[in-house]
């Protein structure tokens, strides 16, 4: 009897011990979270990935500071870097001088997140076409208009990041394909090819976009077929102007061609659809959280419509074609929708009650130097061509809303000293100006509700004024000087019907020189300079030779064939095993 | 001729005997009977009581008393074995039907060779090892009041790094066995009683013994989670026999004893005025400095704390049934205030014999533990802390303010801490009033056993076992204001909750045999299997209806907008199963020798790598065995082992392309306040990811003298870690890494096994034990030599950074040790005598009024100008070396400037007994490596800002300082050790990363010094106590380093439970202010029934 317990209970301890576990034990799927091979299975999950394409707009510093401040702005005649000092972000003080190297990676780094937002636009493509097809006629009948229009966006916006990589480095690689990390990085390509896959991105989403004013309740901000448009106008705009002015350069440029023509029709397609205008051109008046008499307004009459514009009451007006939606979410430094541009560019101090500059404002980044001043008043000696007469700067309406000076006031709001006019402290700042595009009330926007300084205001990128005025640059570049003189006229108006002073006046005859001038004016501080500068072959003469105020003694040098476009980041050069290549004047 | 027959038959007797094995019948017999006692005449009960030679035997019973009847006539070897004694043997003579009494003391085995050491999934004699295995007893472990078993560990054995992640109470502890293994895990495996469990489920006192398995050989047992070493935990189990009563409590204070050193108000006061005379103010902000007031901030922080200790257990059986059940209790209040930690435990044993060969068992413990105060993480950041700001603080500036500007005396409302005139930085007791942060875990383990022996040789063992962990964390933020910046407007409270469950299942079934009488074989093999599962959930909720403790509860809140109060909750669930086996042998237990093999299957692992095998042998020789009997060399053996072990430091699915929502993916249309979610494939991941595979190999030498009294172990160990996870960078390209990829919605580098990692070391430990007459004395030291060396990284892991200085602070590159710290060299100050002269030797001016400093390294640029490689430095400023000599002092000269990890560690035990009385004494030390002391920044950096070093008032480099009418305001000093004041900072003496900032870190501490009387049994038995000890003990009594700063050591922000340890890793040594060391006394009672 013994004997067989222990034999039956070893039998059932070996049989135990045989058991083994299935591989299905070892399954053990995400909790929590989807993968890449099971979410998508309909519209509303490519939905979300669409969104997610569009959250990419809103990452950290990217498109404000580092795309354009660090980029299209710092590097221009118009703007100094700024900051608490010289050692303040030594990298873009760098760019101010003309001295970054290619490792600068902190600066250089919009080319890894414009590449993650193509990324996610292609996620978007790809696994569409996968679910329902390469044909849009073919969708499904119940989702059939909004995947169009989604479909379209993402190609919107895969070709405005495949724009602003090419603005900001010239050619390079295309990214149409599915990323597959086991293959190399391919070459770069030259302008003219990205452009190629821009146009036919931006020519496909057109017809299935909607227009601005068809886009509903929570619908706005998404691409409109205005803002293809306009992207489309000046996409072209830039492939003419490098035409011009650099040929066809294998190696960077490609087979350009100037198509003015082209660029003229898409910009009037803009103009014509009626969606938007220039806000105040009939000198309307808006009320604003912005006491109206400190703007040059009238009193209590509202501001100008072009002051109007730059204050958060402006976000998503009739001027704005193309805007990044920012708002304050409260979800933290790097996470927040807002963006940082009001932070980084209000000014620094200012005083309190008792005359000491004791309160904290923004970080006083985006200065504008002298020869900013000066073309306010046509008197920048560096301008030839002008058909317009030297005045006093500060007689353009646009003048106190672009740059402020000591003596000026923000309204804001401080636990101790409540809410009312502070003046700002320009200590520190060599340049004595701040740029007041994109300031806010420190206390009144962020302080207030977050510690993290995320700003609220929508970043304006592409204004109903920019793309009259690149009608007015592709229309005399056509011959027709007419259309091209009507068009700086309109956004001349509009600037001096919000102010006081009466300028500027309607120009009556119309040079190139106009428009470059009138673009800067009407366009400054708002980091579009550098990039023109370049595309027109103006850079040398403009950069070249002026000093900074910061850096007494210190001339800037612009090497023509080097710093038209940033270097790419050396890590990208580097772990392309070869196949990227640094263009020559950059290696 | 009847005898010459009796003999014969005898003699066919003993063939038989051993032939059949059997127990003869027919013969007539004696009878033996004995009592077996220690020295001190105590019965010993459970001892093996035998005959040599045949398979007659007993046991003592609970009065050490035996009998063995049955016994042939004759002579015979009675011998008698027992743990921990050494073994005696007496000839006995029996006569038939006579008994015979035969008495027995046993003499403790010093060196306690024939022990037996817990080794994974079963036992194995000392003497007979042949990994690299450490052994600390409880008594050892119980000499220190330490609120955790891991903490206890320090200095107790060779090869084993111990250190608190802070001072703080409950704080964490990093272990690290024999170096770094690996940049991203370096968590030893805990194995308590057999299962894998958390070292905080165990109370100190119920500890039996602690393993712990160092080298490959002995691991490679528990596979792929054993790179890190394995520390087995064996806890108290019940003794057949007399039930006993053990009570311990201690109670003691603690008290800071190492300030920093701080300028007062006056100095600080005078620094600051010649601040301002360096910049032409003349109307001084402090008009009389010398009747500054100063209050010490590190002290108003700080306070007094007791710390009480009870432990209770009861414990017995008798022979079928044994029961352990213990209770402990300990309370901790810090030495900064508002932080404690305790701490209850339960924890019930027992073990019952069904039959002859059936065994069942249990392990059970619930443990509570109570955290109050800051979060770990905080003590390490610069802005979160305490403790810093009570260094840097201002401290001519009152705690409190009245409302209208004047000093109070104590908080009344939360914007009343003092703001600093001078600079924006916080008070540091509004930081410590202000925190509200409580967290509580529990612990539930518990083993159920079955043990079947249904065969001689033949086991059979499975345990199942469960696991539930419970964590509760609060934290309340009041709304305050400290300074404008530092603020805070909304009330919020935080809440979260996470578990964590496991089980598991283990058999093992193992066979004992002995082969041709030589030939000992002891086979195992074993199968597991098992599961876990982690779930957490937290949230926040704003503007709660008031700040009483009574509205710290989410239905309070008022706001129901801001996105931040989303509730947050995932899990993650992980699987594997096992088998492994292990054959030992040994030739006359001479030559040993085993083998293990392991091979794992897991769901960490990719599909494509789902299972590892990992093999070890290791090899033994007892030389001695050749040697003559003498008393100077008894035991010696030389050993060696080598095995692959792994590391599976990877995150549950971490294979699997994702999908994330992370809140970079939303998107706010029609600038909505609440953006819209969106979704992303958000991981670049690599299929084919495995653990890492670590490869030890061990020589090692036990040597046994003096009878035994001497003892030494020495080791030598290369371990090699191929196929360390690593990210892998990938191009931008692909359009998933960006800048900071951890916060764009955790996408990261895909993570591959390229790194590799190499540590060598020695490891000596000596112990030598002996009595002169009523004086009693023994001394144990162990000494560890590691280097860890990174034998192939893909990239140079730059990390770790501080406020101020710039860039990162420590690098680690193929060919060099890990950790390192890169800065500039520095080479003295400039002097006078640097400086350009004209013909008349006058100083040379530039146009700016300025000094050239000459006597430095230059270069001719284009424009045939020279530029120097320090352009704006003057007289007093540091002289940075150029260490490349390209004529330019830039990040290019950045030099190794010490290294934070330790190059030797000491721990030294000293035990003396005389009479009633006992000592101990353990001596802990660490040596030859270097700290960063990042508080210099704040104290030497001299802006105004902060509070600044009374070393750096007296000693810094000044020029003359005249007031408008030409009188002296500060004389010159030009023999200085450190830089000028210098408000315009151009010459960035303090904010480049220099060998400034690095000091040397060893140290060598009187950890303990206990001194204890037992009162004589004689007198304590007539209370019916069995023993009674009384005791004095001082902890952290004395230290002995150079470094600076409050305490050398400095421990890190590591998770024990993480995967990512590797900033922890790959930046030690960094003093961003720890938490200020103190000094335990306390009195304690050992009480036995």
């Amino acid at each position: 009897m013994k004997k067989f317990s222990v034999k039956y209970i070893s039998l059932i301890a070996i049989l135990i011990f045989l058991l083994s576990c299935s591989e299905d034990f070892l399954e053990r799927k995400p909790i929590a979270q989807d993968t890449e091979e099971s979410y998508y299975d309909d519209f509303s999950s490519l939905n979300t990935t669409a969104t997610a394409a569009y959250g990419m707009l809103c990452s950290r510093d990217i498109y404000d500071i580092f795309y354009l401040f660090a980029h299209g702005g710092v590097g221009s005649d118009d703007v100094e870097c700024g900051g608490e000092n010289t050692g303040d972000w030594p990298e873009i003080q760098n760019v101010d001088r003309m001295i970054y190297g290619h490792a600068d990676e902190y600066i250089f780094n919009t080319y890894a997140y414009f590449y993650k937002g193509i990324r996610i636009a292609n996620d978007f493509i790809f696994k569409a076409i996968e679910l329902y097809g390469e044909d849009p006629n073919e969708y499904p009948a119940n989702i059939k208009s909004d995947l169009q229009q989604r479909m379209a966006e993402m190609k919107f916006l895969r070709a405005l990041w495949h724009f602003m990589l090419t603005q900001t480095y010239g050619g390079v690689s295309i990214a149409i394909e599915k990323a597959d990390p086991a293959a190399l990085v391919p070459a770069r390509n030259t302008i003219k090819e990205v452009y190629e896959v821009i146009e036919l991105d931006l020519k496909d989403a057109i017809p299935y976009l909607k227009e601005k004013s068809q886009l509903g309740s929570g619908e706005v901000g998404r691409a409109s077929k205005g803002a293809a448009r306009a992207l489309l106008a000046k996409v072209l705009l830039y492939e003419s102007s490098y035409a011009e002015n650099y040929g066809q350069d294998d190696n960077k440029f490609g087979a350009v061609e100037q198509r003015y023509d082209e660029a003229l029709q898409y910009a009037e397609e803009v103009i014509s659809s009626g969606e938007y205008e220039l806000v105040g051109i009939n000198g309307e008046r808006y009320d604003s959280w912005r006491d109206s008499t400190s703007y040059g307004g009238y009193n209590g009459n509202g501001v100008g419509g072009y002051r109007w514009i730059f204050t958060l009451d402006g976000d998503n007006s009739l001027e704005g074609v193309w805007e990044i939606q920012n708002v304050i979410d409260l979800a933290g430094w790097t996470e927040s929708r807002g963006s940082y541009w009001t932070t980084y560019t209000t000014i620094r101090y200012m005083f309190d009650t008792l005359g000491n500059s004791t309160i904290a404002g923004g970080w006083s980044f985006n200065l504008p130097t002298s020869y900013l001043i000066d073309a306010f008043g046509n008197n920048d000696s560096r301008e030839s061509g002008l058909n317009s007469t030297p005045v006093e700067s500060r007689l353009d309406p646009r003048f106190q809303t672009s740059i402020g000076e000591p003596g000026d006031t923000l309204k804001m709001y401080t636990i101790s000293q409540g809410d009312r006019w502070y003046e700002m402290d320009f200590v520190n700042l060599p340049t004595n100006t701040i740029s007041r595009k994109y300031e806010c009330s420190p206390y009144e926007f962020w302080r207030k509700k977050t510690n993290d300084n995320e700003g609220p205001m929508n970043l304006r990128q592409i204004r109903y004024a920019d793309v009259i005025l690149m009608a007015a640059e592709a229309a005399i570049k056509s011959g027709n000087t007419t259309a091209a003189l009507d068009y700086v006229n309109m956004v001349r108006t509009r600037a001096r019907n919000s102010g006081n002073t009466g300028y500027p006046q309607d120009l009556t005859t119309i040079s190139f020189e106009d428009i470059v001038h009138e673009r800067r004016l009407e366009l400054a501080m708002e980091g579009h300079r550098f990039f023109d500068l370049v595309r027109w072959g103006l850079a040398d003469d403009f950069i070249s030779g002026i000093s900074l105020d910061v850096y007494p003694g210190f001339t800037v040098q612009f090497e023509v064939g080097k710093h038209e476009f940033f270097p790419i980041p050396l890590t990208e050069i580097q772990l392309s095993g070869g196949a990227l290549q640094q263009y020559p004047a950059w290696q | 001729m009847k005898e010459s027959f009796s003999k014969q038959l005898k003699n066919l007797f003993l063939m038989s005997l051993m032939i059949f094995c059997t127990s003869a019948i027919f013969a007539q017999k004696g009878i033996i009977n004995g009592t077996v006692t220690d020295a001190n005449g105590d019965p010993i009960i459970g001892a093996n009581v035998y005959i040599e030679g045949t398979t007659q035997g007993t046991v003592s019973d609970i009065d050490g008393k035996f009998s063995l009847p049955d016994i042939t006539a004759g002579s015979v070897q009675l011998s008698v074995s027992f743990i921990g004694y050494l073994t005696e043997t007496q000839t006995i003579t029996v006569d038939d039907g006579v008994s015979v009494e035969a008495n027995f003391m046993l003499i403790e085995d010093l060196q306690q060779l024939s022990e037996v050491v817990v080794i994974g999934y079963g036992v194995q004699k000392k003497s007979d090892l042949t990994g690299a295995v450490a052994s600390v007893s409880s008594e050892d472990l119980n000499k220190v009041p330490s609120q955790d078993i891991s903490q206890a560990l320090q200095g107790r054995a060779a090869g084993v790094y111990v250190m608190g992640n802070t001072g703080a109470p409950g704080a964490n502890t990093d272990i690290q066995i024999r170096g770094t293994t690996s940049i991203n895990r370096t968590t030893p495996l805990w194995i308590i009683d057999g299962v894998p469990a958390d070292p905080k489920s165990v109370n100190q006192a119920d500890v039996e013994s602690i393993e712990i398995l160092k080298d490959a050989s002995a691991g490679a047992i528990y596979g792929s989670n054993a790179a890190n070493g394995v520390i087995l935990v064996t806890t108290k189990k019940g003794k057949a026999g007399k039930n006993q009563i053990d009570f311990n409590a201690y109670y003691g204070v603690q008290q800071v004893y190492n300030y920093v050193d701080i300028a007062d108000g006056p100095q600080f006061g005078r620094v600051f005025t010649e601040y301002e005379a360096l910049q032409g103010i003349e109307d001084f902000y402090f008009p009389n400095p010398d009747t500054l007031p100063t209050f010490d901030y590190q002290k108003k922080i700080t306070q007094t704390a007791p710390m009480q200790s009870y432990d209770l257990s009861v414990s017995g059986g008798n022979e079928n049934s044994t029961y352990f059940i213990g209770f402990g209790f300990m309370k901790q209040e810090g030495v900064v205030k508002r932080t404690s930690y305790d701490r209850m435990s339960f924890r019930a044993n027992s073990e019952h014999k069904g039959n002859k060969w059936l065994t069942v068992g249990e392990n059970f413990s619930f443990t509570r533990q109570k955290f109050v105060g800051f979060h770990e993480w905080q003590y390490f950041n610069e802005y979160e802390g305490p403790i810093l700001p009570s260094v840097t603080f201002h401290n001519f500036v009152p705690v409190y303010v009245n409302p209208d500007g004047s000093p109070a005396t104590e908080k009344n409302d939360t914007t009343n801490w003092s703001g600093d005139p001078l600079s924006n930085t916080v008070n540091p007791v509004g930081r410590v009033d202000l925190k509200n942060q409580e967290s509580q875990t529990y612990l539930a383990n518990a083993t159920a056993y079955l043990k079947i022996h249904p065969i001689k040789g033949l086991d059979y063992e499975t345990r199942l076992s469960g696991g539930f962990k419970y964590t509760d964390d609060v934290e309340f933020t009041p709304v305050y204001f400290l300074t404008p910046t530092i603020l805070n407007s909304d009330s919020r409270i935080y809440r979260a909750a996470s578990q964590n469950k496991n089980w598991l299942w283990q058999h093992i079934l193992s066979y004992n045999t002995t082969l041709f009488e030589d030939h000992n074989i002891l086979a195992m093999v074993g199968y597991e299997a098992g599961w876990g599962r982690y779930e957490t959930m937290n949230a926040e909720r704003m503007n709660l209806i008031n700040e009483t403790p009574e509205m710290w509860y989410f239905d309070a809140s008022t706001n129901t907008e801001a996105v931040s109060q989303f509730p947050n909750g995932y899990a993650n669930e992980s699987s594997s199963y096992s088998y492994f086996g292990r054959l030992n042998y040994d030739f006359r237990g001479i030559a040993l020798a085993q083998f293990n093999v392991r091979k794992d299957f897991s769901s960490k692992f990719g599909p494509k790598n789902r299972s590892g095998v990992f093999p070890s042998f290791s090899l033994g020789y007892k030389f001695s065995e050749h040697l003559p009997d003498n008393p100077i060399f008894n035991f010696g053996k030389v050993r060696y082992g080598w095995g692959k072990v792994g590391n599976n430091a990877i995150d549950d699915y971490a294979y699997y392309a994702t999908i994330g929502t992370a809140p970079v993916f939303m998107y706010a249309f029609d600038n909505g306040t609440s953006p819209i979610v969106g979704a992303a494939p958000d991981k670049l991941a690599n299929p084919q990811i495995g653990w890492e595979a670590v490869v030890t190999s061990n020589l090692g030498i036990d040597i046994g003298m003096f009878n035994n009294r001497l003892f030494l172990t020495a080791d030598y160990f290369v371990r090699r870690n191929d196929g360390m996870l690593m990210e892998k960078q990938a191009p931008w390209y692909y359009g998933y890494v960006v800048r900071d990829p951890a916060q764009e919605g955790g996408v990261a580098n895909p993570i591959m096994n390229i790194g590799e990692l190499k540590n060598s070391g020695i490891e000596v430990s000596a112990s030598w034990k002996d009595n002169i007459g009523k004086f009693g004395y023994g001394i144990n030291v162990n000494f560890t030599y590691v280097k860890t060396e990174a034998v192939d990284l893909p990239d140079t892991l730059k990390e770790g950074g501080t406020k101020g200085v710039g860039g990162t602070l420590t690098q680690t590159m193929t060919g060099q040790p890990i950790g390192e710290y890169y800065g500039y060299q520095t080479d003295g100050l400039f002097t006078m005598d640097d400086i350009e002269r004209d013909a008349n030797g006058d100083p040379v001016l530039t146009p700016r009024g300025t000094y050239i400093v000459v006597n430095q390294p230059y270069i001719i640029n284009e424009e045939g100008e020279t530029e120097y490689a320090q352009p704006r430095a003057q007289p007093g400023d540091f002289r940075f070396v150029d260490a490349n000599g390209d004529g330019m002092v830039n990040l290019d000269d950045y030099v190794p400037i010490g290294n934070p990890n330790p190059k030797y560690l000491l721990g030294v035990t000293i035990d003396l007994e005389y009479g009633w009385f006992d000592l101990s004494m353990f001596w802990q030390g660490a040596f030859g490596h270097k700290i960063c002391n990042t508080q210099k920044y704040y104290l030497y950096n001299f802006d105004g800002q902060y509070n600044v070093a009374p070393d750096y008032v007296d000693n810094h480099y000044r020029h003359e300082i005249l007031d408008g009418e030409g009188n002296v305001l500060f004389p010159a000093n030009y023999n200085a050790t450190y830089p000028r004041l210098d408000p315009s900072n151009a010459n960035e003496n303090f904010t480049r990363f220099s060998d400034f900032y690095m000091e040397n870190g060893s140290y060598l501490r009187l950890k303990n010094l206990q001194i204890g009387m037992t009162l004589p049994k004689e007198w304590t038995t007539v209370a019916g106590i069995e023993r009674l000890r009384i005791y004095f003990s001082a902890t952290n009594l004395i230290t002995f380093t150079k470094y600076s700063g409050f305490d050398p050591e400095i421990g890190s922000n590591k998770d024990p439970n993480s995967t990512d340890q590797r900033e922890a890793i790959l930046v030690r040594g960094l003093d961003k202010g720890v938490y200020p060391p103190s000094r335990l006394f306390s009195a304690g009672i050992n009480l036995t029934f």
